[in-house]
């Protein structure tokens, strides 16, 4: 699973928020550049076109902190995950909201070219001050 | 000139006394407005702020207001034209050539209810500039709710913990991107017992420094029970109460500010 996922070369990831909210928690999704057109310039979401090379990294970031892509969404856990889309598989990966959490996002923002990270970087700018 | 806030003291002086309720009729107020009260133009949709002109009438300059731009949920029903806005309601500032005034009005264009909360959009009109406010027109939030996230007690400003080191609900960054827009869906989880309420007041302010001039505010929130099921506290007018606790937050949770 964790290899199919990561050797596509047609992909989507998703950063998602899953819990309570006051102003809202940004998200994020990123494609490859076959995926361009399902994009949506949405309130509160941070889009980018990203390289092969950078989605493998990001897979090599959670290889690097142990972190397991499942079959099941983690939709009822609080805090962020990710979705991992291609053609034919969908894994999710439970990040929650911890310092752990922060320290992956912030591997990840920089694991993109300087234009792609603005989407991480808002979530992150988002999350600071928040007690964990 | 440009002057809203001596076209709003006038006013405020005229409908001293007096507020309206989300059907548009005159009420006798539990509360005594503060004198420099600022009251809430209830008219929704684009269209319906056109259609009531948007200008200063003596010298044609625009002034600024807030426009919600949905709202859905319960409420919203029988008011929502074909457009997808609502109809007008509560011209309660003046408009007409007369007075020789136009000033700030307000309009909803969506407030929905949401799995677990609500979403809301609101718009400044004519809020681009000001020689007043040198630092633009910018929105706070205050909350009050049962269940208060950020390790807090309630009210509280909006977001907590803060994202910068400004009042305002935007960050400047974010109000670049976002100049004239409010935005917000907030959520939270079904309770395990009893409900769990979560109301806002919303202001747009011109800010000049450090000083911050409230000109225009709505409250709004939802409850959640224990089934999950999610009921909008449609947006309305907040009274002189409400309007006071959030202005007394701001200044509580940001002492080098001033807000009036």
């Amino acid at each position: 699973m964790h290899d199919q996922l990561k050797n596509s070369q047609d992909f989507s990831v998703r950063l998602l928020w899953n819990g309570h909210e006051d102003k809202p928690f940004y998200r994020a999704h990123l494609v490859s550049a076959s995926r361009r057109e399902r994009l949506v310039d949405k309130p509160f979401w941070g889009n980018a076109v990203i390289s092969r090379e950078e989605y493998k990294s990001l897979f090599d970031i959670l290889e690097q902190r142990g972190l397991e892509i499942d079959v099941l969404s983690h939709k009822d856990k609080f805090g962020y995950s990710m979705e991992f889309r291609t053609n034919d598989r969908l894994g999710y990966c439970y990040l929650g909201l911890t310092e752990e959490t922060l320290q992956t996002l912030n591997l990840m923002r920089d694991a993109l070219a300087p234009e792609n990270r603005h989407p991480l970087q808002a979530i992150l700018d988002r999350l600071q001050g928040i007690m964990l | 000139m440009f002057a809203p806030r001596n076209t709003k003291q006038k006013r405020d002086h005229e409908n001293q006394g007096k507020s309206r309720n989300i059907t548009g009729a005159a009420t006798t107020p539990a509360y005594t407005l503060p004198p420099a009260g600022q009251s809430l133009q209830r008219s929704v949709g684009n269209y319906a702020m056109q259609a009531m002109g948007d200008k200063n009438h003596d010298t044609g300059q625009s002034l600024p207001s807030i426009r919600l731009t949905h709202f859905s949920a319960d409420m919203a029903t029988e008011q929502m034209n074909s457009n997808g806005s609502f109809a007008p309601r509560l011209p309660d500032k003046s408009t007409g050539q007369t007075t020789g005034e136009q000033d700030q009005n307000a309009s909803l264009t969506s407030f929905a209810a949401e799995a677990t909360g609500v979403g809301i959009q609101v718009e400044i009109t004519n809020g681009t500039s000001s020689a007043d406010y040198p630092d633009g027109y910018r929105w706070t939030q205050t909350i009050d709710t049962n269940v208060p996230l950020g390790g807090t007690t309630s009210p509280y400003v909006d977001p907590r913990p803060n994202d910068d080191t400004k009042p305002f609900y935007w960050t400047d960054a974010e109000a670049a991107a976002r100049p004239t827009t409010f935005i917000d869906h907030p959520s939270r989880n079904a309770p395990a017992a009893g409900t769990t309420n979560w109301n806002a007041v919303l202001s747009l302010n011109g800010v000049n420094g450090a000083t911050v001039s409230r000109l225009d505010s709505l409250s709004y929130g939802f409850s959640i029970d224990t089934t999950g099921k999610v009921t909008p506290h449609s947006p309305t007018s907040p009274g002189g109460g409400l309007v006071g606790t959030h202005q007394s937050t701001l200044r509580s949770e940001f002492p080098g500010w001033t807000f009036n």
